[in-house]
């Protein structure tokens, strides 16, 4: 089986492309854990209940006009709800590099951090705020 | 795309310019995520709620005042903080973007603060929190930076009679010092108005680059131009034609506006914010009228003043808002500074437009 080195990601965050500012990024998948032991049991059972969704990439920071930074800070500050494209890969969708989509908005981001000498990073946590998770191959 | 250094940032703590004691710097926004999900969603959905900001900065040490000085060094200024709000603060995090730049700003209260950080041997740090205590983080662009004089609309040409070949310049330079500066070039009549035609300003911009600028002139009137020029090596008019016996005259120098930048239209819903950090002067008895200035068009002709800061005899910050709407799009900062004995004052100024909390 071949094995996926992560090289060229793919980040559009509101039909604009990032993918060359990304320097770490997660996409977390998750479901509650719900307790389901009953009567009959002799071990602590478990089903899954509502997904959940966590992306907090870490970005190069880029304060050009119209650049992440003004993106980033007109979302938060109106709590307005962005597209979030996400591939492995900037190459095309398809089975073997799947993007995945959805919708959120900005929960919290830092606009500047940072030590004197370092390049000026940021890592938006995005929450999903409409909608769920969903997976394309075409 | 760009990556940035923080190599150049620039952290304003009331009317003091503390970047050269500043060696990290980390402002923080959030909003508190809300359950939102309903019976229809399969997936836990997320509102956001109250925003909330932390700015924090460490550098090194220092008490005392500056030499020469009544300037407030990091140790006086971040203790004297904890006993005020509504400080104005401001995070520029690359001063070399210059006029238009973005800065980000609070009104804010010191929360923590850490002095003599270190253990024997070392240079002694600091540290310290501020969370805003009055309105909202605004992210704003720059309109003014650096050291301002008084205005000379006669800098670079003395009144002269215009001429069809290129003007011997008085002065190719600013003083020494100041930041770079919008050309303006006054005309006046003389019996009979000459065919004016444009000035053609050819110089270098604050990085040294070679700018030119067409300045249509204004009959009996002072146009002002919209680059930024450090020095000016040539002043020409094209399509100037002699009107009567004698040719008009023409001065050329700088007014006290800045440099327009296209901030955009402010709605009902929305406020103009401006913040001035005067950190320097110089002079006898120096003062500072500063003004943020609106308009339709980069050229500015008719100019509004929409926000007046109160006037500046020394170190002094100021947040100021103004309730929306406004159409003009564009927006400049207008410095104006006297006294005597060569006043000077450094100074940024930045403004900001910001949806009022429905």
């Amino acid at each position: 089986m071949p094995k996926f080195q992560l090289v060229a990601p793919f980040l559009e965050i509101a039909a604009v492309a990032y993918s060359t500012l990304i320097k770490d990024a997660d996409l977390a998948l998750a479901r509650a854990v719900l307790d389901a032991a009953a009567g009959g049991d002799d071990t602590e059972v478990k089903d899954t209940g509502l997904k959940q969704v966590g992306f907090s990439p870490t970005l190069y920071q880029d304060y050009t006009d119209n650049g992440l930074d003004e993106i980033l800070f007109a979302a938060y500050d109106a709590k307005t709800e962005l597209a979030i494209k996400f591939r492995y890969s900037t190459a095309a969708i398809g089975a073997a590099n799947p993007e995945y989509r959805f919708s959120a908005k900005v929960s919290g981001f830092s606009p500047i951090s940072g030590q004197h000498g370092q390049f000026i990073m940021t890592k938006p946590n995005f929450v999903i705020s409409s909608g769920s998770v969903t997976r394309a191959v075409a | 795309m760009p990556k940035w250094q923080l190599k150049d940032a620039r952290v304003y703590i009331g009317p003091y310019d503390f970047s050269g004691q500043h060696n990290r710097i980390a402002l923080d926004l959030a909003r508190a995520p809300l359950a939102a999900e309903t019976f229809v969603d399969d997936t836990e959905i997320k509102d956001t709620g109250l925003a909330s900001a932390k700015l924090s900065g460490s550098g090194f040490w220092e008490a005392g005042a500056e030499s020469g000085s009544t300037a407030k060094k990091i140790d006086d200024a971040l203790f004297a903080n904890f006993t005020v709000k509504d400080v104005p603060v401001t995070v520029v995090p690359s001063i070399g973007q210059g006029i238009g730049g973005v800065a980000y700003s609070i009104q804010a209260a010191t929360v923590a603060y850490k002095p003599l950080i270190g253990p024997h041997g070392q240079l002694i740090g600091f540290s310290y929190e501020m969370a805003p205590s009055r309105s909202r983080v605004i992210r704003g662009r720059l309109l003014a930076l650096g050291q301002w004089g008084a205005a000379d609309d006669a800098r670079f040409l003395a009144l002269v009679a215009m001429q069809a070949t290129a003007y011997a310049l008085t002065s190719q330079t600013l003083p020494s010092g100041e930041s770079a500066r919008c050309i303006s070039a006054t005309h006046a009549t003389v019996a009979v108005t000459d065919t004016l035609g444009n000035l053609v300003i050819d110089g270098t911009d604050v990085s040294g680059a070679v700018i030119q600028e067409t300045l249509a002139l204004v009959s009996d009137g002072t146009a002002y131009g919209v680059k930024e020029f450090k020095a000016v090596t040539g002043l020409r008019t094209a399509g100037w034609v002699q009107g009567g016996a004698t040719a008009d005259t023409l001065k050329v120098g700088y007014g006290p506006q800045g440099v327009p930048t296209q901030l955009g239209a402010v709605s009902a819903t929305e406020k103009l914010y401006g913040v001035i950090h005067a950190y320097a002067f110089s002079g006898t008895t120096p003062t500072l009228d500063a003004k943020i200035q609106s308009d339709v068009a980069a050229a500015f002709p008719s100019a509004v003043d929409k926000i007046t800061f109160t006037q500046k005899s020394g170190f002094a910050s100021e947040w100021a808002e103004l309730a929306g709407p406004n159409t003009d799009d564009w927006v400049r900062a207008s410095l104006t500074v006297a006294g005597t004995a060569t006043p000077k004052f450094s100074a940024i100024v930045l403004a900001a437009i910001a949806a009022i909390p429905q």
